[in-house]
């Protein structure tokens, strides 16, 4: 009975409400790309630091300052959130419903992995108190469960937005699996950046293994990105179809191509010839760092502007 | 309306007859006065399905496309928005599943609005302003409007409460807007869901729509305007 091909519209007229059309969505734009995007950073950070047992990135006030800046990170996340939302003092609010929301999963993240960050910091600020805030391997049992505990709730931060987007019908461009995977991804890869260029700056050496994995979350994140779009191209859906060339072709393409080449493809070509040379300047690592930042902000923004509303009738 | 069955609880729903409706907007206009929604705010509106432009059709010059839709929530049976909702403010009243919005509860993150396939929820981001009406509308009973929440149609739950029928039915000067219990076998619209060929939107997402449409051109001959008028 639904036969009709909506066209796309830029700018929404309230008009434009009583005929069909594709708008791209505009609840969630920026304040939300980069509330994805510091709090990706900021648990990303954290959970590289224990898993390659970085501990010379520098100190702020005795405590480490990855922690420091990962936990900074992701509390402005939280705080763009609240500030985002219609009624910011009611924010408590959404930690009501973790058994269906994702909203809520993530806000009881976030507040979690606060906390416990927070104590597991402290000793540095505080000696006294009966547990360190050394590296995995080198933690006693408390610090230990600090350390998994952060970890688990920095890994639902980095895939929750994704999760969010999935979860909205109305948007089928966001429908996909690879939606969460391509954010856990990107705060990979800016985290990265971030931690070799805070490691280099302060003058110290990371293991190689470490540019090893960078160098392959890179790839495999370009991939994911291009079996993505394959993937939704697939599924017979003109709004999907709409969303794309918006991506490939449209508005948000500045932010999309600049997301793939300078967030991806420049940093893959950098790392390969630093691990060839077995050379790690800190002025490189600092603009790998803030190329896969850039990058991972601007992937985040070119998905929420691809956003096309499904027609309720198509 | 009446239901002698009250063991079964009620589930409401509406029968839309695009063969009737006219684009005429008055259940868009009625709802809007009768809800006192602020300006550029519509939980019901008339969509022209057609050309690209509001009263306009598309097609071909032989065969021109054009009728139109009234949308306005399809309270379904599965609301992902209620699903997606991370303070319960998004709910399904207990007693006929109603899907409501308790604005006290709602923190404004516009996720159901995203959610809802059907994009029938509003984000009353802006302070609400009524520039071409000076005085207050609204039926008594209706909730103010509030800046920072998610609006929606209610079904009128205030009036089905009082046992009577959405505003939008009774102003409906076509007669094309019907509604009712669907558990109840001798309502209009289980009768009207039985004898025609009834479509619901998007039905792959799985959400179950309570509000039927019967499609241009579908609708079988026995029925006349006549059999409707109360």
């Amino acid at each position: 009975m639904w036969t009709i091909t909506p066209s796309i519209i830029e700018n929404e007229r309230p008009v434009d409400r009583f005929a069909l059309h594709y708008v791209p969505q505009t609840h969630w734009r920026v304040w939300h790309a980069l509330w994805f995007w510091a709090m990706g950073i900021g648990s990303g950070i954290f959970c590289l630091r224990q898993f390659f047992g970085i501990s010379g990135s520098g100190l702020f006030l005795g405590m480490n300052a990855i922690d420091i800046v990962g936990l900074v990170l992701v509390a402005i996340g939280g705080l763009i959130l609240i500030l985002d939302l219609g009624k910011p003092f009611r924010f408590l609010n959404s930690l009501l419903k973790p058994k269906k929301a994702w909203i809520s999963r993530g806000a009881i993240s976030d507040f979690a992995f606060l906390g416990i960050g927070v104590l597991y910091v402290l000793p540095g600020l505080i000696p006294s108190l009966p547990w360190s805030d050394a590296v995995f391997s080198q933690a006693d049992v408390v610090s230990r469960i600090f350390i998994v505990l952060a970890i688990f709730f920095a890994f639902i931060i980095m895939i929750y937005p994704g999760f969010v987007l999935y979860y909205s019908r109305n948007i089928p461009f966001w429908n996909s699996i690879f939606t969460p995977i391509l954010f856990f991804e990107y705060a990979l890869t800016s985290s990265f950046g971030l931690v070799g260029w805070m490691v280099t700056a302060n003058g110290e050496a990371l293991p190689s293994s470490f540019y090893v994995v960078f160098i392959a979350t890179l790839a495999i994140t370009l991939v994911s990105v291009f079996v993505y779009l394959f993937e939704r191209n697939s599924v017979q859906n003109p709004c999907i179809r709409a969303s794309i060339n918006y991506l490939l072709k449209g508005k948000a393409s500045g932010w999309f191509w600049f997301s793939q080449i300078v967030g991806s493809l420049l940093p893959i070509a950098m790392l390969v010839v630093m691990l060839t040379n077995g050379i790690f300047p800190a002025s490189s690592m600092m603009w790998i760092g803030v190329c896969t930042i850039l990058g991972s902000f601007s992937f985040r923004y070119s998905q929420l502007l691809a956003g096309l509303r499904v027609s309720p009738l198509v | 309306m009446e239901n002698n069955d009250k063991k079964k609880k009620k589930r409401w729903g509406m029968v839309i007859d695009l063969t009737r409706c006219v684009g005429c907007q008055t259940c868009a206009v009625g709802c809007k006065i009768k809800n006192n929604l602020a300006d550029g705010l519509w939980w019901n509106r008339v969509i022209t399905v057609g050309g690209d432009q509001i009263d306009t059709a598309g097609g071909t010059y032989e065969h021109p496309v054009r009728y139109s839709i009234p949308l306005n929530c399809q309270n379904c049976e599965n609301p992902i928005c209620v699903d997606v909702c991370p303070t319960g403010a998004s709910y399904q009243r207990e007693e006929d599943k109603l899907v409501l919005i308790d604005y006290d509860k709602c923190i404004g993150c516009r996720a159901c609005v995203q959610a809802c396939p059907y994009g029938v929820r509003i984000a009353n981001t802006e302070e609400p302003r009524y520039e071409h009406c000076d005085v207050q509308l609204g039926e008594e009973g209706v909730t103010p409007r509030y800046q920072g929440v998610v609006e929606k149609c209610t079904f009128c739950v205030e009036r089905i409460d009082q046992g009577l029928n959405p505003f939008c039915i009774d102003v409906c000067p076509e007669r094309a807007r019907f509604f009712g219990d669907l558990n109840d076998e001798d309502s209009d619209v289980s009768q009207l869901i039985r004898e025609n060929p009834v479509e619901t939107l998007h039905p792959q997402m799985g959400t179950n729509p309570n509000v039927y449409f019967i499609p241009p051109a579908k609708k079988k001959t026995r029925r006349t305007g006549l059999d409707f008028i109360r």
